[in-house]
């Protein structure tokens, strides 16, 4: 029975629950936003068809059920969570990569909503323009002038801070990920 | 060369969208502007650093959540069967009338407050899944597991086997999407019976039905029903020998 990889909801896990975390800004109300669009999703399964690959019909779930039925509930009021609750001390072990790491997520996670969830797709999915457009349901366009505005804002406020040290740590980052 | 280079070109050359042509023309410009050529770097740097802090491994899905992912797989491969062939409607029909007409003793063994009617989804999942095992058997490619683990299936489907008689060598074990969540299928060399499937799946209701025959083409299946489960055990030798294994093994099962 191959063709029950074609539609693989469980491999897609994680691929959403980060998603979901990035747009709430919590593990915690990410785990209940995957699973209400999960939900969601069982509901309305003949739409499936018309959207094409099944990774971008989950993720552009996940991302209405945030957008209709989420942000109403005052997601804003748990920003104050986000922080805590993301932890990348586990990702870099020296001090200056890990306060540089900390600087632009901090900078990530204050972006508008809409400028979060498309940098987020592209980025950390490494989903293409074209899908990440499907799944916010914008036009490419919008989709470009998003991802230039979220890069814009973390380029702007880390500009001009940086010390000797922290470049090079930075720099140690990148070229760790090449090795 | 064109020195037109767009803020777009220069975010797709981040993302790795650039078409090659248009890839030259950016590394050209980037390579004569040392200061965008900066700024590029740090669109990167920022990309790298949110990909390894965003996309790291995350605790174990919770529960509720993996459930709810399995029964969307489900619905959705259904769905997807059901679409591909069509003819699942006929064949659905067909089982229908065999079990209302092909119970052997003319009588239908049902107890509980009222005849509890055998959903055919369930007797399309158990063909289904005896025809995929014949296939699978045919095909050296296919791995097959042969442990038998009444223990380890039910931790993991809660489903619960019965005990096979002891002439019966179980040749493989495999775990089905079905209507109803997870399904479990053991294909059996029986010896006298010649090769069986043992099928058992989740049903909505809960009352016990007596072993009941339907037939399919040259496939004849004997279902019952214990509690919230269903059995079905499907072979091509028809008839009695069947019957009285699939009574041996209901009567075994408390």
């Amino acid at each position: 029975m191959a063709d029950s990889n074609s539609f693989d909801v469980v491999g897609l896990l994680d691929p959403l629950r980060r998603y979901a975390r990035s747009l709430t800004r919590s593990e915690a109300q990410a785990e209940d936003l995957v699973h209400d669009a999960l939900v969601k999703a069982y509901e309305k399964q003949e739409g499936y068809r018309s959207v094409g690959s099944l990774r971008t019909w989950l993720f552009s779930i996940v991302h209405n059920v945030f957008v209709d039925d989420w942000r109403r509930k005052g997601a804003e009021a748990r920003r104050a969570e986000a922080h805590a609750a993301l932890s990348v001390e586990a990702v870099v072990e020296d001090q200056d990569s890990r306060l540089r790491l900390k600087q632009i997520l901090d900078l990530f996670l204050a972006l508008p909503d809409e400028q979060r969830a498309a940098l987020h797709l592209v980025a950390v999915e490494e989903m293409s323009y074209q899908d990440a457009a499907a799944t916010l349901g914008i036009p490419m366009g919008t989709l470009m002038s998003r991802l230039s505005r979220a890069r814009a804002a973390i380029r702007g406020i880390e500009s001009g801070e940086e010390s000797p040290e922290v470049r090079r740590a930075a720099l140690r980052i990148i070229g760790g990920k090449d090795d | 060369m064109t020195s037109l280079v767009s803020e777009n070109d220069l975010n797709s050359y981040v993302d790795g969208e650039l078409e090659p042509a248009r890839l030259l023309v950016v590394e050209d410009y980037l390579a004569r502007n040392p200061q965008v050529a900066a700024r590029v770097m740090a669109d990167l740097r920022s990309r790298d650093v949110l990909r390894m802090a965003l996309g790291t491994a995350l605790r174990r899905a919770p529960r509720q959540t993996v459930d709810a992912a399995g029964r969307l797989e489900t619905g959705m491969f259904w769905r997807g069967m059901i679409m591909r062939f069509r003819k699942v409607a006929a064949v659905g029909f067909l089982i229908a009338v065999g079990w209302f007409a092909h119970d052997e003793s003319g009588l239908l063994h049902i107890s509980g407050s009222e005849a509890a009617p055998v959903p055919p989804a369930f007797l399309e999942d158990a063909l289904q899944a005896h025809r995929t095992e014949i296939i699978r058997s045919r095909m050296a490619s296919q791995s097959h597991s042969q442990s038998y683990d009444r223990d380890e299936i039910f931790a993991s489907t809660r489903i619960e086997m019965p005990s096979l008689p002891p002439a019966w060598q179980v040749t493989d074990v495999q775990v089905f999407p079905s209507h109803q969540g997870a399904s479990v299928e053991a294909a059996v060399q029986t010896g006298s019976l010649g090769r069986v499937s043992l099928f058992a799946a989740h049903v909505d209701n809960n009352v016990t039905i007596q072993p009941t025959m339907t037939r399919n083409g040259n496939d004849t299946t004997f279902y019952w029903q214990k509690g919230s489960l269903l059995f079905a055990i499907t072979g091509e030798k028809a008839g009695r020998p069947l019957r009285r294994a699939a009574h041996a093994i209901f009567d075994t099962m408390r």
